[in-house]
């Protein structure tokens, strides 16, 4: 069949439009603040071969690189000959691929036309509990995943339509919040169908024949963008490494260094340098690494790359058996995709700094700042389960500042409001706000980072916190400085402070309030060249003090 | 005989519709905008359209007015000096807004600032809780210092948002009296007046936006105003609203943020006046110009309304009709990828300098270009052959830039231009339909805007829509829109309990007050009558987070009706429902509406020419072939004419197409009806 790039651009286009029509629906139903607020979810359309065709992502770049992993292991287990109709496959297993942590659930199905799969449709979204040691499954003071949550391996969910109410008990019996559960899963549910009829009207519409011809098309299209944009990158090896601050188990810092190697149009990233896996839960799967590298492609190369697996060949990744990207089972997952993904994109812009300056950024917060805090609502008697990822500060590029208070690289979740988190959590909020003096300074500065005082009012509340860079601060690039880093604080309910480890389950009583303050983003250039006015600007803002003003900035003194 | 008349402001021209009840008569006028006062081209305007219509001032009813103020002096940043005054410890909640950034990979892209810097948001202790009891008094002292402070700033309009204010203003509107009381001559907002919804940063948002824009658009009406008394023309002036409805000036100055969509509104009107003539429930309005598509749904004759709507990156919590755009129009240029994929838009010639045959010094191939070259413009096509369109120019960019990549003849490459143009809007109009769970083919589409009617058929077939209505005048739509509005107001209250939890006279008493509230609101007008009242709830499973609007039918509130109606819907949209689950009221909405004076238009009763003017020809390509093709005046059109595909129409500010195939006629309203149209 001959190929022409005018029809590619419209299936292109349907692909695409399928699979956001798929991710809206599961939005849209869901009831997990993860999914329905914070959009900690995609779906895909996939090749009956297990190749990504279309993946919608709304809120977090994460799941690009590990949703062919979700496949891969049903296909494995239940291959598409043997699906049938209604059949929905589930997993939370990241061994040995498969998603990020245990509440990333996915579900994958066949779509079919006339009789025939044609197609299968995936979703992957974070349900709120998958139970475990602390409420959200993702917790600290853990070493193994069995204390993390409840592992599902592929298995059918759904038979013929119908959720099967036996394995379903199993699960249910096992999570925290199962009202929540099972809405979500429903919801998962909608997007599949969504799917299933979204392909068989475009199967009816065109020629079928056709349809899958330019499947194959759009892999090859895919391929030629990306070979395009790695060309633009010079040739050489690109080195960069930096350090978690400890894994929440021990205090020795964790490694993370990435050694780039650009060859023509290809790309190898080999993570050889990294640290041995860890005991605390910073241990991830290679999948993780991909969608790091995706990210970081398409921040850097060309934010309109296609999201499909064509996109992915001329990309090498390497990291060692039993390292802390590519970690051996048992080893606890849960807060790989909240620390150590964050952290590895910063290294990769680190070592890309070195090809392409002027489209890099120094380092982000570099962590999604994890705040779960869970126990019994007295006005309910019910168990109630508050999750957030906190904004920090953006790392400036060459000519502009970074952002304060934003969410960075693989996250961009929405915050809870406080009007409504008042309304459902037995939780006030005292203060939320920038925290002033945190920017990295710079020519081009970094973002401040931000801070929130939460009160508990119920008798006994379980805190999980998963932050970094406390010790390892956002570093800046050509002279920019480095921007200040996370801290924990309890006020408690005499007054008393005391600052408390980023990386922490515990817990706090009636009327404590837990601060939580995250890291900004690094500076660009020598501060002291940066524009006048604009230090003027922060200082009447009181975004910078003028005792700092006067120190990094050199305001007031002679240049 | 008495006769109203509408002003759209647009940014190149301000178009003018009269409108006579009695005849059914309908007058057009346009006159080249002026953007530094617009007052003085709406005057103008009005003045040349009487003359035009041979009808003196006294006669005019009332006039009705899009105006693009409010818009423009956001994006613009022309508004008022103005401060904030917030809750203690939240004085940021402006400058985090939700913590996200607007683009997931383009780093370069930044929120957009808040309109009130850093600086001049001030912090007051105070607390409301989310229940509304009170867990801090305002501190007078401190508020005492503010209005110092306020006043050694020399501010000109304050926004005041305290939290949980949806559910007791309280605080708000005392700490209002005091500022009211002490800075006389500054314009003072409260957040709560705004909007009753849940959510500090939008609420907040709002109320500032609204601070910044109002001594402006007091300003701008007080002018009009006095130009039109100038002018000797007393009779009222109504503002068109982004939900669709008009209100008084005043009314308009005060709550300006409702005027956002003030222009666009009246194409989205049009449509639904269209859909009234023709009793055509559900319709879809597509305004395509020269760089951007806007799209807009009327389901069950309602025009359907945003839930998050924002301008320019800011948020805005107002009444407001969901109008989906996206850049795509006639500018939008062609491209070819570094994958070799045919990609148009969303970068854009704009009107200057345009696309290439314009002779402007465009030097990249658009969308008007490929029309041109395929023989669906004629040169001569644009505002009655004023502007002259260079077809060899086109031929050139388009052979130079795409045949040439893709291997073609420069006929196919326009082609595939137009088929991928066509993909985009297709795909907005389904993001609009389909993604919220309504069938495209239930729908009519009412293509408009100078290029919307050259692609219209083609954008029906392909969403399987089967019937098009080109309106009399495509290129001032929206003024036509606005002279058949109505006044409305619409009144959202935030109320999250379940269902079975809330009596159903507490419920009735909601209603029952943003009844009055809205009712209250179209009093301010001098039109007398009875307004219409509609109702609506938002539901939704308990632990969902997005409510679904069910429509309350009139008289008792029976809330199991209401809960079976919503797990209908639910499942209607999904695919399922969950019949065992609980289900949660979110908001309660109220719409009054009012007929100003006998807006409908009549069928048209005026000359026709005796016998059709017989069309001219020119070769069109159309799907690989070029086609002899029939070209017909519009105005020499009469009703009750059939017109069979392959034809072209023109006049003088839009082209119709209508494709080999396809059947048009000419309605009783000189409307173009190209009915049952085949998918592909």
């Amino acid at each position: 069949m001959k190929t022409d790039p005018i029809t590619l651009e419209l299936m292109r286009n349907r692909w695409t439009g399928i699979a956001e029509e798929m991710c809206a629906a599961l939005i849209r139903t869901s009831y997990s603040t993860n999914i329905k607020d914070r959009r900690d979810c995609s779906a895909a359309i996939v090749q009956p071969t297990g190749e990504i065709l279309a993946q919608a992502e709304s809120g977090v770049p994460l799941h690009l690189g590990v949703m062919p992993g979700v496949v891969k292991s049903i296909l494995e287990v239940y291959p598409v000959s043997a699906m049938k109709p209604g059949d929905v496959y589930i997993t939370n297993l990241p061994y040995p691929e498969g998603p990020g942590h245990l509440p990333d659930v996915s579900l994958v199905s066949a779509i079919f036309y006339e009789n025939r799969a044609v197609a299968l449709a995936a979703s992957t979204a974070h349900h709120v509990d998958m139970g475990g040691f602390a409420p959200g499954s993702m917790p600290f003071g853990v070493t193994e995943i069995y204390q993390e949550g409840l592992q599902i391996p592929p298995l059918p969910i759904f038979k013929g339509g119908q959720l099967d109410e036996d394995i379903y008990k199993l699960i249910n019996q096992n999570v925290r919040t199962q009202y929540e559960v099972r809405g979500d899963l429903m919801a998962q549910y909608a997007c599949a169908q969504i799917g299933q009829q979204r392909v068989s009207e475009l199967m009816s519409r065109e020629s079928p024949e056709e349809v899958i011809h330019y499947m194959d098309e759009i892999q090859d299209y895919a391929e030629r963008r990306m070979r395009a944009g790695i060309g633009t990158l010079p040739d050489g090896e690109y080195t960069f490494e930096d350090y978690l601050d400890d894994d929440g188990v021990t205090d020795t810092p964790v490694k993370i260094a990435v050694a780039l190697t650009v060859s023509g149009d290809e790309l190898r990233a080999d993570f050889s340098g990294c640290s041995d896996q860890v005991l605390g839960p910073l241990n991830a799967r290679l999948p993780a690494a991909a969608s790091c590298i995706s990210y970081v492609c398409k921040a850097v190369i060309d934010p309109d790359l296609p999201a499909c697996a064509g996109a992915y060949r001329p990309l090498d990744i390497f990291a060692p058996e039993g390292s802390i990207l590519q970690a051996t089972y048992p080893a606890a997952i849960g807060n790989a995709n909240i620390l150590t993904d964050q952290r590895v994109v910063d290294v990769l812009m680190g070592a890309l700094y070195q090809a392409a300056p002027d489209r890099v950024c120094a380092a982000c917060s570099g962590e999604m700042n994890l705040v779960n805090i869970g126990g019994i609502d007295p006005a309910s008697g019910e168990y109630y389960n508050y999750v957030e990822t906190y904004a920090g500060g953006q790392g400036a590029m060459f000519d502009i500042d970074g952002e304060d208070g934003v969410h960075t690289h693989l996250t961009n979740t929405r915050n809870a409001p406080v009007e409504i988190m008042e309304r459902t959590y037995p939780l006030r909020v005292e203060r939320y706000g920038l925290i002033p003096d945190t920017e990295g300074p710079g020519r081009q500065r970094g973002g401040c980072g931000m801070m929130r005082e939460l009160k508990c009012l119920g008798e006994r509340t379980i805190i999980t916190l998963g932050s970094d860079r406390r010790k390892f601060t956002p570093w800046g690039l050509e002279g920019g400085g480095n921007a200040s880093g996370a801290h924990c604080y309890v006020i408690d309910n005499e007054g008393q402070v005391r600052e408390i480890p980023t990386k922490a389950h515990t817990e706090l009583y009636r009327d404590d309030v837990l601060r939580i303050e995250t890291p900004g983003g690094g500076g660009w250039g020598d501060p002291a060249e940066r524009v006048r006015e604009k230090v003027e600007e922060d200082v009447r803002n009181e975004l910078i003090g003028p005792e700092r003003a006067s120190g990094h900035y050199r305001w007031g003194k002679d240049q | 005989m008495s006769v109203r008349i509408a002003i759209d402001t647009g940014g190149t021209f301000t178009d003018l519709v009269l409108s006579d009840p009695d005849t059914g008569r309908l007058v057009f006028h346009k006159v080249p905008s002026t953007p530094a006062d617009p007052s003085r081209a709406l005057v103008e305007g009005v003045k040349g359209l009487v003359d035009r219509a041979g009808v003196g001032t006294a006669e005019i009813l009332f006039l009705i007015h899009g105006t693009t103020v409010a818009t423009n002096t956001i994006l613009q940043r022309k508004g008022a000096h103005t401060a904030f005054i917030t809750t203690e410890g939240f004085r940021d909640v402006l400058h985090i807004q939700r913590q996200d950034r607007p683009h997931l990979y383009n780093m370069r892209i930044r929120r957009t600032p808040a309109l009130v810097p850093r600086s001049l948001r001030y912090e007051l202790p105070e607390r409301t809780l989310h229940d509304g009891s009170e867990a801090a008094p305002i501190d007078q002292d401190r508020l005492g210092s503010l209005v110092a402070a306020l006043r050694e700033e020399g501010i000109e309009a304050v926004g005041v948002g305290f939290l949980h204010s949806h559910i007791d203003p309280g605080h708000e509107q005392s700490a209002g009296e005091v500022l009211r009381r002490a800075l006389p001559e500054t314009t003072v907002c409260l957040s709560s007046d705004m909007s009753r919804e849940e959510g500090e940063y939008e609420r907040f948002s709002t109320c500032v936006m609204n601070a910044y824009v109002q001594p402006i658009m007091t300003n701008y009406l007080k002018k009009v105003d006095d130009a039109l008394s100038k002018a000797s023309i007393e009779a009222p002036l109504y503002v068109m609203k982004s939900n669709g409805g008009v209100t008084s000036a005043r009314d308009a100055a005060d709550h300006c943020v409702h005027t956002i969509l003030s222009g666009p509104a009246g194409g989205v009107v049009a449509g639904e006046e269209i859909g009234r003539r023709l009793d055509r429930p559900n319709v879809i309005t597509a305004d395509m110009g020269g760089t951007s598509f806007d799209v807009a749904m009327i389901y069950e004759r309602n025009i359907a309304f945003a839930k998050n709507a924002e301008i320019d990156g800011l948020a805005l919590k107002a009444p407001m009709m969901d109008i989906h755009t996206i850049g795509a129009g006639g500018g939008s240029i062609a491209w070819i990828d570094s994958g070799g994929a045919l990609r148009v838009g969303p970068q854009s010639a704009g009107a200057e300098p345009g696309p290439a045959c314009y002779g402007a010094g465009g030097s990249e191939p658009t969308v008007t270009d490929a029309n041109l070259v395929l023989g669906r413009l004629s040169t001569d096509s644009l505002l009655g052959g004023a502007l002259s369109l260079d077809s060899e120019t086109a031929r050139r960019v388009i052979d130079e830039k795409i045949a040439a990549s893709l291997q073609c003849t420069v006929e196919e490459a326009a082609e595939g231009i137009i088929r991928v143009i066509n993909a985009s809007m297709t795909a907005a109009i389904r993001k609009l339909t389909v993604e919220r769970g309504y069938d495209p083919r239930l729908f009519t589409l009412v293509p408009f805007g100078g290029a919307g009617p050259l692609h219209g058929t083609a954008l029906a077939r392909e969403l399987g829509i089967r019937d098009v209505v080109v309106p009399l005048a495509p290129g001032v739509a929206s003024a036509e829109g606005l002279v058949f509005s109505n006044l409305r107001s619409d009144r959202i209250q935030t109320h999250v309990e379940l269902l079975d939890r809330l009596g159903a006279s507490e419920f009735e008493k909601m209603l029952e007050e943003l009844t009055v509230q809205a009712e209250g609101d179209l009093s301010t007008s001098s039109a007398t009558g009875h307004p219409v009242i509609s109702r609506r709830a938002g539901l939704r499973y308990a632990g969902q987070g997005y409510d679904i609007p069910i429509d309350l039918p009139e008289g008792a509130a029976d809330l199991a009706l209401l809960e079976s109606a919503f797990h209908l819907e639910h499942e209607r949209q999904y695919g399922f429902a969950r019949r065992d689950q609980r289900v949660q009221l979110v908001n309660l909405w109220v719409s009054a509406e009012l007929v100003i004076s006998g807006s409908r238009r009549d069928t048209a009763e005026r000359a026709v020419p005796d016998r059709p003017k017989p069309p001219t020809m020119r070769p069109v390509y159309l799907s690989g072939n070029w086609i002899e093709t029939a070209v017909f005046d519009r105005t020499a059109l009469r009703s009750g004419q059939q017109i069979d595909g392959p034809a072209i129409i023109e006049q003088l500010d839009s082209t119709t197409l209508i494709w080999p195939g396809e059947h048009a006629g000419i309605d009783a309203w000189d409307q173009i009806v190209i009915a049952g149209l085949e998918n592909p």
